[in-house]
């Protein structure tokens, strides 16, 4: 589920999350899964943070018209 | 025919009383003078520099001269501490400021708000000339600019590539957020090629159709040097962009129409790049703030749950249940009791009321009569009235009733009688 997310969409997806169990209206069955969603976009969110490496590409105009060039 | 009227008053004063003012008043009238003239307010003078000096308080005096006039000048201190040209006498400026009196002294003077050098002239006036135009097609409008993106994953960069402002946006783009990429679109950032280079690069970011947010500008330098933030199609072209545009040209006091355009100016390149994306560092902690909360709920209920389950074990121990038990029999007694007594009253009512009914019924009764003497006649066996003789044949059987019982008897014989009638 989460690998097609976005960061930013993951991010207000467990914000929701979070808002919805703090409502305190769901069942304790729903409340689990709700967590254990939550835990899974909580992961998501942090690998992406910690794992990031910034590419910088430079525009060019090549053979097929603009392309990006890793720099450095 | 005399067509103003404070000549009309004046030459009229003259004859009759002629009127006196205060120097006070006169003054105050030219100043009144002064500041209703558009000609005089908001405008640029071209001029030498003489007699410049700062007094002690920080403001600047400086006597604006030509071939043939001269104009006392003074520029606040709060002006003069932005301003980027060093004075000094000899030199040719253009004063941008408002023509106001000075009443202490009793003489006109030009409170300066900008001083350019004079070389610049030129480019300022078309600079304003611009601004002016571009605002009034509304290119600055509060209702054009968007909205930068949170958490922008592909940042484009219009600058050059050599220059001082890539590294620094690119230092802290990769220590803010580093979870984004960069796209740089070289261009050249000064002289006569730069504006159209500025365009193409800000066209070939939108054109990728994936750039997030982009940063134009360049780092400081000389006002020629950063001139090419100011032409029009730059302006246009940033206009025109669907990607939101940071303007960052030079340094903190270096305004560009460039900036005016922009979606969000920044004082420098750094200060762009540290706009456009949010800090890891406080991403992490709101992060971790936000796991926290949801375990800490998660705990909550799961306690609720737990207390819910303990509440449910203790109501099922034997004391608890006889007591439960002995609760319910309490409630039935109790609804019991008042319905019986709500049941005797309700027979004590409906006695009463046959009571009324039994009265009722008494004032109507037809045997009542009988107590009076009088019988009712039937003719048996079908115990019809007899009202007239010829309701009976010889030897029928009647029945007589009277007040406390009933007389059988037999007809003996009948005859016609005529009765007394009241008519």
């Amino acid at each position: 589920m989460a690998e097609e997310l976005s960061f930013e969409e993951a991010l207000k997806k467990l914000e929701e999350q979070v808002q919805v169990l703090s409502d305190g209206k769901l069942s304790l069955q729903e409340a689990l899964e709700n967590f254990e969603e939550g835990i899974k976009l909580f992961k998501f969110c942090n690998e992406k943070l910690k794992e990031a490496e910034q590419k910088v590409t430079e525009l060019v105009e090549g053979d097929k018209g603009l392309e990006e060039k890793e720099m450095e | 025919m005399l067509q103003n009227p404070s000549i009309e008053r004046r030459r009229g004063l003259e004859t009759e009383e002629p009127k006196v003012y205060s120097v006070t008043e006169i003054t105050h009238h030219i100043r009144r003078l002064f500041q209703g003239d558009p000609t005089l307010i908001e405008i640029m003078i071209r001029g030498e520099v003489h007699r410049f000096s700062t007094s002690g308080a920080g403001h600047m005096y400086f006597t604006l001269k030509d071939e043939s006039c001269e104009l006392p000048c003074v520029m606040f201190r709060g002006a003069a501490e932005n301003l980027e040209v060093k004075l000094e006498d000899g030199q040719s400026v253009i004063v941008t400021g408002s023509v106001d009196v000075y009443p202490n002294k009793g003489r006109y003077q030009m409170i300066a708000t900008d001083i350019k050098p004079e070389g610049l002239g030129d480019l300022y006036i078309a600079y304003e000339k611009l601004k002016k135009k571009l605002e009034a097609e509304g290119l600055f409008k509060d209702e054009y600019k968007k909205p930068l993106p949170p958490f922008p994953m592909r940042i484009g960069v219009v600058t050059s590539k050599t220059g001082a402002a890539v590294r620094d946006i690119l230092k802290i783009l990769g220590r803010r957020f580093p979870i984004a990429d960069v796209v740089l679109a070289s261009a050249v950032v000064q002289g006569e090629q730069a504006p159209p280079s500025i365009v193409e690069g800000i066209q070939r970011l939108n054109s990728l159709g994936n750039v997030d947010v982009m940063i134009v500008g360049r780092g400081g330098g000389s006002i020629e040097d950063l001139w090419c933030f100011n032409d029009e199609s730059v302006a246009r072209a940033v206009f025109a962009s669907k990607v939101p545009v940071v303007s960052a040209v030079g340094h903190e006091t270096d305004f560009t129409i460039c900036d005016f355009v922009a979606d969000i100016r920044a004082a420098t390149p750094s200060a762009a790049a540290e706009l456009v994306v949010p800090d890891m560092m406080d991403m992490m902690s709101q992060l971790y703030g936000m796991r926290e909360q949801f375990e800490s709920k998660m705990i909550e209920l799961v306690t609720r749950h737990q207390d819910a389950v303990a509440s449910y074990g203790t109501m099922l121990k034997p004391r608890v249940l006889l007591d439960l038990v002995n609760f319910n029999k309490q409630m039935l007694d109790e609804v019991y009791t008042g319905f019986c007594a709500s049941q005797k009253h309700f027979l004590e009512m409906s006695r009463q009321r046959m009571e009324r009914l039994g009265g009722m019924l008494d004032a109507v009764n037809p045997l009542a009569t009988l107590d009076r003497g009088y019988s009712v006649a039937l003719k048996l066996p079908e115990k019809a009235i007899i009202d007239r003789i010829a309701a009976v044949q010889v030897g029928d059987g009647i029945n007589l009733m009277v007040r406390d019982g009933d007389i059988e008897c037999v007809v003996k014989g009948k005859k016609e009688v005529e009765r007394w009638q009241k008519s």
